[in-house]
């Protein structure tokens, strides 16, 4: 099973990434309540395989929940379920005044997540998993708001989207975007996928 | 010994190319360099400074291609330039083999691009620079699996 988090605080538009990211994936809207819905059997192909994503959606209502989600998915109990998925992506709001601290605690996530993994696994060089945080906004965002989430989850190793800016390539002609997005997700090494030929 | 190791590391900081010729570094010490050159490399300005940077008492080169950052690890008196130009020149071989060469082939088709790598360097050293023969050998290599 290739399962993937995907969490925010509410109305961040996790469901308008996936319907951006995948055709017909549901009829629901940010403006629901989605804590708990799943979305199973999402189709996911390349040239090289293809497979079926289980997505797990999560929300909080403030930092402090965001705070009690991350304690309860590292704790003890919880390791099933860190040993199940295959990566987190988190959704946020650039306006959120907590952007940092929220971070901060998912990269505590990732790093238990990882040592996990690689307790189990002592040949493995690195836990394959998705760390993304994909950041979106209503308005214009502070270059210099910009840089320092920047520079904070590349010191923690947790790649960031964009999704604030329209263009779909950056000045290397990389892509960005929801473009990035997908990319992250058809480059992931999935453990439940049929290899074509 | 020229060239220590050869990485290539994606923006998240995944490892899709792992080459080690200098048998000194422990597996510990990989995984820290890896950990290391990833907040170094990201973190630098890659329109104002150079391709070449000191990391532990050695010399780092690397180019950025398309969300790949490959790194190369010589010594501190060894000529970067040329060895920036050879991972051009992997580069481009690796372009013309998988025909529009990308993050998916480094990791689904690994074992053809460590069969290039192995064409082109050996043991630290730039074994074969035409683009030619490395394509033509390697399909030679393919042909018997």
């Amino acid at each position: 099973m290739n399962r993937v988090i995907i969490v925010g605080q509410k109305k961040t538009a996790k469901i308008a990434l996936l319907r951006s990211l995948f055709e017909g994936v549901t009829e629901r809207s940010d403006g629901d309540d989605n804590s708990g819905l799943i979305l199973s059997n999402v189709p996911l192909s390349t040239r090289y395989y293809s497979c079926n994503l289980d997505f797990m959606v999560d929300e909080y209502d403030d930092s402090k929940e965001w705070e009690d989600w991350c304690e309860e998915i590292l704790s003890v109990e919880a390791l099933e379920l860190r040993e199940a998925i295959n990566g987190i992506i988190f959704i946020f709001d650039f306006s959120s005044k907590s952007i940092l601290q929220d971070l901060t605690k998912l990269s505590k996530v990732y790093d238990q997540i990882e040592q996990d993994f690689l307790l189990r696994n002592k040949d493995s060089i690195q836990w394959e998993g998705i760390k993304l945080a994909v950041g979106f906004s209503r308005s214009p965002v502070a270059q210099q708001l910009l840089d320092e989430v920047y520079d904070a989850s590349l010191e923690k190793g947790i790649e960031l989207v964009d999704l604030s800016i329209a263009s779909q390539e950056n000045a290397y002609g990389e892509a960005t975007g929801i473009r990035r997005v997908k990319e992250i997700l058809e480059t992931c090494s999935w453990p439940d996928v049929v290899k074509l030929r | 010994m020229s060239i220590h190791y050869i990485l290539a590391l994606n923006r998240q900081g995944k490892v899709r190319i792992s080459k080690w010729f200098d048998r000194k570094i422990s597996l510990d010490e990989q995984f820290q360099v890896r950990q290391k050159i990833h907040r170094l490399i990201l973190s630098r300005d890659h329109k104002n400074q150079s391709n070449f940077v000191e990391f532990e008492k050695k010399k780092l080169v690397y180019r950025r291609y398309a969300g790949l950052f490959f790194c190369m690890c010589i010594d501190m008196d060894d000529g970067e330039l040329m060895y920036l130009e050879s991972i051009h020149l992997l580069v481009e071989v690796l372009d013309q083999y998988f025909n529009n060469v990308c993050e998916l082939d480094l990791v689904f088709s690994f074992y053809k691009v460590y069969a290039v790598i192995d064409e082109m360097f050996m043991s630290g050293e730039i074994e074969e620079t035409s683009k030619a023969v490395v394509l033509d050998r390697v399909d030679q290599v393919m042909a018997y699996n």
